[in-house]
């Protein structure tokens, strides 16, 4: 199998004032064509910083100390301005956690739209917008051309940021936190959507979540990441039955089963 | 989004009536020759410090010159120099505040000890070294107002920016690989353009009011082109014999620093998310 992505020792440190906190601590993980990794881990253990990494979107006080990111075998902190801007939502795209906050409040849907196909010199005429949208299950193209963000729901809003995000055909799609802020009805509809666009566009899937129970249906492989270190990596199916890390053990049994007996919460 | 912003602002009446002052003065400015009777740059000196009649309206001058028609023409001066020295302000303040904001660092220090700097003067003093080196004419006074006001709103721009850049969007916007360029003047800009107008709509009154100082200490609009500053000069003179020539062009620059003034706290209130 070929690798496409490959990260190597990458340590990140957020500098707070004069504090420096590390975030990430040689943090090494690789990713074949078609895999989906799974990555979890808790509030504050470093997956949304691996995330941004991938990009080198990282906020000024990130600094990254060492390590490299390899796609295709290139590293990418190495590129220059020009392959960097086609690497960013080109051949890597990412889709965040809040879909409110992350399409610009002030711009019409189909504007943004319009924009992320323009920068990757893509067909940008409303057919290809209605295209995307009706890719992403969105019909109601007429409506949906002249809303701002906020006239619409959290789980179109979320479509909307996955067919931006897809816009480009991609290699690889990050995916941080794309449910946690949904409905649990509409968290399952965006997760069916994901895995048949993963098949259709036959996408690369890093998935960065907390939940294990989103893992199990969608990834091939997982890593559990704990305080900026990835103390278990393997497949889905291997982790979920022998867990070695008491924190993937924590994790594991808080998920919900069904026909499993509830225990009764003891109120004083 | 528009519409919701119209409706609050005709709901404001006091925004209503400071945006209906400067309408009614600026089709005044526009229609200068058509709304005046005599000639604002000649006189007849036997007609010399008339008080209001049916003939002219608000007097006559030292010279016998109809202060109403110069009233009216001195208003195109007021406007104009309001309008573009924000104007200009505002190209040079936003700008250099979206910079500041967006790239931090020692770009943002030098940009600000540079702010600070220049707030350290008291403008007004600013203007008048600047204008003792330059010819002082209706141009140089819209330039120096201009280049000298700006502080304030790069100040504010940056404030606004550095909340902004931190929100999700943007790390969107690069995810999705757009320029720097873009990210600032496509994405920031629009997000802090409410406070951006709010500040230059107070500016123009405050311009405005620059400009009849100037004009009042001979710095700015030259007589015999009239302007509300150089006849409240020339009426200080005969304050006890000629009321008109004083109070008349005192009372046209608090109208209209008022009329920019409400509109732009109305603008304020529209544009205030918490009122409704």
């Amino acid at each position: 199998m070929d690798t496409i992505l490959e990260i190597k020792n990458l340590s990140v440190e957020y500098q707070v004032g004069k504090k420096i906190i590390p975030a990430l601590k040689n943090v090494s993980v690789s990713l074949n064509r078609n895999d989906s990794l799974g990555i979890i881990g808790e509030s504050g253990s470093g997956k949304s910083t691996l995330g941004l990494s991938i990009l080198d979107i990282l906020p000024k006080e990130a600094k990254i100390s060492s390590g490299e990111i390899l796609f295709h075998n290139q590293n990418i902190f190495r590129l220059n301005k020009k392959e960097l801007q086609n690497l960013r939502g080109g051949k890597i795209s990412v889709i965040f956690q809040d879909p409110l906050s992350s399409l610009n409040p002030v711009i019409k849907i189909s504007e943004q739209l319009r924009e992320t196909l323009k920068v990757h010199n893509e067909d940008s005429s409303d057919n290809k917008i209605k295209e995307l949208l009706e890719m992403v299950q969105l019909g109601n193209f007429d409506r949906i051309k002249n809303s701002y963000p906020h006239q619409l729901s959290g789980g179109m809003r979320q479509r909307i940021m996955i067919a931006q995000a897809l816009a480009s055909r991609p290699e690889i799609l990050i995916a941080d936190e794309p449910t946690t802020a949904l409905d649990v009805t509409i968290q399952k509809e965006i997760l069916e959507l994901l895995k048949k666009l993963i098949k259709e566009f036959d996408l690369t899937m890093i998935f960065i979540t907390h939940n294990f129970g989103i893992v199990y249906d969608i990834c091939s492989r997982i890593a559990v990441m704990y305080n900026g270190e990835i103390v278990e990596e393997g497949k889905t199916s291997e982790i979920m039955k022998i867990p070695k890390h008491p924190y993937t053990k924590a994790l594991i049994s808080v998920i919900p089963k069904a026909g499993q007996k509830v225990k009764k919460f003891n109120v004083i | 989004m528009l519409k919701i912003y119209l409706e609050k602002l005709l709901r404001n009446k006091l925004a209503i009536a400071g945006a209906v002052i400067i309408i009614v003065l600026v089709i005044i400015a526009i229609f200068a020759p058509v709304v005046t009777m005599h000639n604002p740059l000649e006189g007849n000196i036997l007609e010399r410090l008339q008080a209001p009649s049916k003939n002219h309206f608000l007097g006559t001058d030292e010279i016998g010159r109809d202060v109403f028609s110069r009233m009216i023409y001195g208003s195109r001066i007021s406007i104009s120099v309001g309008i573009i020295a924000v104007s200009i302000s505002l190209i040079i303040g936003t700008f250099l505040g979206l910079i500041s904001g967006y790239f931090g660092g020692k770009v943002d220090s030098i940009i600000m000890r540079f702010v600070d700097i220049m707030l350290c003067f008291p403008s007004f003093f600013l203007i008048l070294m600047v204008i003792a080196f330059l010819e002082p004419n209706i141009y140089n006074v819209m330039i120096v107002i201009g280049i000298t006001s700006w502080t304030g709103l790069a100040r504010l721009v940056r404030g606004e920016t550095l909340t902004i850049k931190e929100r999700d969007f943007i790390t969107a916007a690069r995810g999705l690989g757009l320029r720097k360029r873009r990210i600032i003047f496509v994405h920031i800009l629009p997000n802090v353009i409410s406070p951006i107008l709010v500040s230059s709509i107070l500016g123009v009154g405050a311009a405005i009011l620059t400009e009849s100082g100037l004009s009042f200490l001979g710095l700015g609009v030259q007589p015999p082109i009239p302007s509300w500053g150089n006849i409240l000069t020339s009426g200080k003179d005969y304050i006890h014999i000629a009321w008109w020539l004083s109070l008349f062009p005192g009372l046209a620059i608090l109208i209209t620093v008022l009329g920019w003034n409400l509109l732009g706290e109305g603008l304020r209130d529209v544009f205030d998310p918490r009122t409704n």
